[in-house]
């Protein structure tokens, strides 16, 4: 590393600063990656089907946050229209979501019910029963979230 | 290596010592990966995070007892939408608890959540209305008034011990076995009659006190865990034994050979530990 014995003294330190900062670096690297890999695995091993939390999110959505309610009674698997908005779907979850539920035989124009400003980067599609004026519908819950 | 003959060079050993400690967190991360309760505590904490999505998507009252869990756990409900569960550290220091397992719900305004750490042993989860309550079984249930019934002299030990191994390892947990047999009934419990209460020993690859799946066992166990830690000695504590059947109040101790050799040379006070423990417990 040494030329001349009189002017090797900064160029020894910087090269020391240098291969301390590389080293560094790549052993926390390493580390982040192991123990990400390893979380990775532990994940894996006890996977949850996608579906089932889909289904947990949709049954929220159709049970509780646009549920249709008459005399105290909430009936199942029905949504009511007049409740399907931002501000309900906001009280609801607590995460960026978009809702759209559209008639199977296009009897009513999609409603549609978003919260927060997350990019949806995935979807999926339910079958459910739409509450309007007195008469149900068979219609679809889309989610993006 | 040497700056002069005979004397290492300050910055090597700096680089030695540096290399030692990644080496020690490589270690310790493959340890806390590779160990099976990390991953019961994860399997749990994903297990509790569905539950609570469950319950959010329920349009009713619901009032659920969470099953034991099989290894000593607190769990921490986050209202901002995730579930933890953590080593017993109140209990007992674990040390491959380097990463803290962890898994998230989707959380709402709707419902309503505190922050709560329960015992993953006994925690029940009740929602009434728009609240979302986490809370300790034993705070309810009548734990207290079933060990202020047992009165010392109603109970009967029965001693056992594990029948495998070497004559040599059979005779150290028989010589065990007598050390706490006298000196429990020199505190005036009793061995005659039919016994009641059951305490054994057996010898493993590593420190565990297993008890039997009952409130009582389970406290008793996690007292003599804690009265073993004083003495500087870590034991795992596990649901289930291989000496009892699940139905009898037993507790089970398992040794190490390190604790096995600790015992036998006198460092580890097994018996009178054992036998303290025992006897505060039922004086309560």
């Amino acid at each position: 590393m040494r030329n001349k014995r009189g002017d090797a003294d900064t160029y020894v330190a910087t090269s020391k600063w240098l291969y301390y900062i590389l080293a560094v670096a790549i052993v926390s690297f390493s580390i982040i990656f192991f123990v990400g890999k390893g979380s990775s695995f532990l994940d894996s091993k006890a996977s949850v089907s996608p579906t089932l939390e889909e289904d947990l999110l949709v049954s929220r959505l159709v049970n509780v946050c646009f549920s249709y309610e008459k005399d105290g009674r909430i009936y199942q698997n029905i949504i009511d229209a007049t409740k399907v908005s931002d501000g309900n779907l906001a009280g609801c979850v607590d995460t960026s979501l978009t809702v759209v539920i559209t008639s199977l035989d296009n009897s009513f124009e999609p409603y549609f019910a978003k919260v927060g400003t997350g990019i949806a980067k995935e979807s999926f599609v339910r079958y459910t029963l739409l509450e309007l004026d007195g008469k149900r519908y068979p219609a679809t819950i889309e989610v993006f979230s | 290596m040497f700056a002069k003959k005979g004397n290492i060079s300050l910055i090597t050993l700096m680089e030695v010592i540096l290399g030692l400690v990644v080496a020690l967190l490589f270690f310790s991360a493959a340890d806390a990966l590779g160990n099976p309760y990390q991953f019961e505590r994860f399997t749990i904490a994903k297990d509790v995070s569905l539950l609570v999505d469950a319950i959010q998507a329920v349009p009713a009252t619901v009032h659920y007892e969470y099953p034991e869990t099989s290894y000593g756990t607190n769990i921490l409900l986050e209202k901002d939408g995730r579930v933890s569960v953590i080593p017993d550290t109140k209990e007992v220091p674990d040390r491959d608890a380097l990463i803290i397992t962890r898994y998230s719900f989707i959380p709402s305004t709707l419902f309503k959540m505190k922050d709560t750490l329960v015992d993953g042993g006994f925690f029940l989860i009740d929602k009434r209305g728009s609240d979302i309550i986490f809370s300790n079984k034993t705070s309810t249930t009548s734990f207290d008034d079933e060990v202020n019934r047992i009165k010392k002299e109603d109970i009967v030990f029965a001693l056992e011990t594990s029948s495998q191994g070497t004559e040599e390892k059979k005779s150290f947990l028989e010589r065990q076995k007598n050390d706490l047999q006298g000196k429990l009934q020199s505190a005036s419990f009793s061995f005659s009659g039919e016994p009641n209460r059951y305490v054994g020993f057996s010898l493993g690859e590593q420190g565990v006190i297993y008890y039997a799946d009952l409130a009582e066992t389970k406290a008793l166990a996690t007292q003599l865990q804690k009265n073993l830690l004083i003495q500087g000695y870590e034991f795992l504590l596990v649901k289930g034994t291989s000496l009892f059947s699940d139905e009898k109040i037993s507790l089970e101790i398992m040794l190490s050979p390190q604790q096995e050799e600790a015992v036998a040379s006198q460092q580890l006070l097994l018996t009178t530990v054992v036998k303290g423990t025992i006897e505060t417990f039922y004086e309560k």
